[in-house]
């Protein structure tokens, strides 16, 4: 079993995407294909993202990020000392409404969708202050 | 944020040189376009060719210049790559945007168009 790729990244757009290039780095020498990356890094990107907008609103703090390869799938933690989650639970995946006017279309709520359908046993806890998210990306074998 | 445009008689093209529309550019992103577009007439086809990553920020800034840009012009897309292409299927946004497989006059379109 491989040991798992951790990073410590400030809450900060400039600085998500330097730990997104770094990660990507880090298991692509792990070896997993070029092919099979843009999935796991738009996941990681969206769920740190959310880290920066939300948990981190009022303010910086660290992000703990974890990644273990385990046979076929990528698995995810990432934890924060920021606010709660809303209600403490996982937002939906919420049905965008796509055919209504130009005017109407929405500019925001495509980050959890994505998340929802490309990660697997999404798992949110709220302990000691402290945001954990847990996830699994497969690894894609056919572009798709 | 880069991005250079061509504007002709009947439409615009704005072409992306970075390659990421992510949350640390998309308001840059929507100001540039918003400035790029100002004058000109006809569609706007945004060339997405350099562009290798494109998450729900850059997106939602994508819809956001689809909109200030209604009803008197529309957004056309041009170039995805396999990533962005991903974010636009996934999201179901390929069926509101209109997407051509390449940009006219972009170096890609040569080669696809054989």
């Amino acid at each position: 079993m491989d040991r798992p790729l951790c990073l410590t990244v400030e809450s900060d757009p400039l600085a998500v995407r330097a730990a997104l290039s770094r990660l990507m780095h880090g298991l692509t020498e792990r070896g997993v294909p070029a092919a099979a990356l843009g999935s796991v890094e738009l996941v990681l990107a969206e769920v740190l993202n959310n880290v920066v907008e939300h948990a981190y609103v009022r303010g910086t703090g660290p992000i703990d990020i974890a990644l273990t390869l385990k046979r076929r799938q990528i698995v995810c933690r990432v934890c924060d000392q920021g606010r709660r989650m809303p209600g403490d639970t996982l937002p939906e995946a919420a049905e965008i409404a796509l055919d209504g006017p130009i005017k109407d279309l929405p500019e925001g709520g495509f980050g959890w969708a994505l998340i929802h359908k490309l990660a697997e046993d999404i798992h949110y806890t709220r302990a000691d202050q402290v945001n954990r998210l847990t996830f699994r990306i497969p690894i894609e074998t056919a572009a798709g | 944020m880069q991005i250079v445009t061509e504007t002709g008689a009947t439409r615009q093209i704005v072409r992306v040189l970075d390659t990421r529309i992510d949350a640390a550019v998309a308001i840059r992103f929507k100001e540039e376009m918003r400035e790029a577009t100002a004058s000109g007439t006809g569609p706007v086809i945004l060339d997405l060719s350099q562009v290798e990553f494109l998450d729900s920020s850059g997106l939602g800034a994508v819809v956001a210049v689809m909109k200030f840009l209604a009803p008197d012009r529309k957004l056309e897309l041009a170039g995805l790559t396999p990533t962005v292409a991903k974010v636009f299927r996934l999201t179901r946004m390929d069926g509101v945007f209109t997407i051509h497989p390449a940009a006219p006059g972009a170096p890609d379109s040569l080669r696809s168009v054989g």
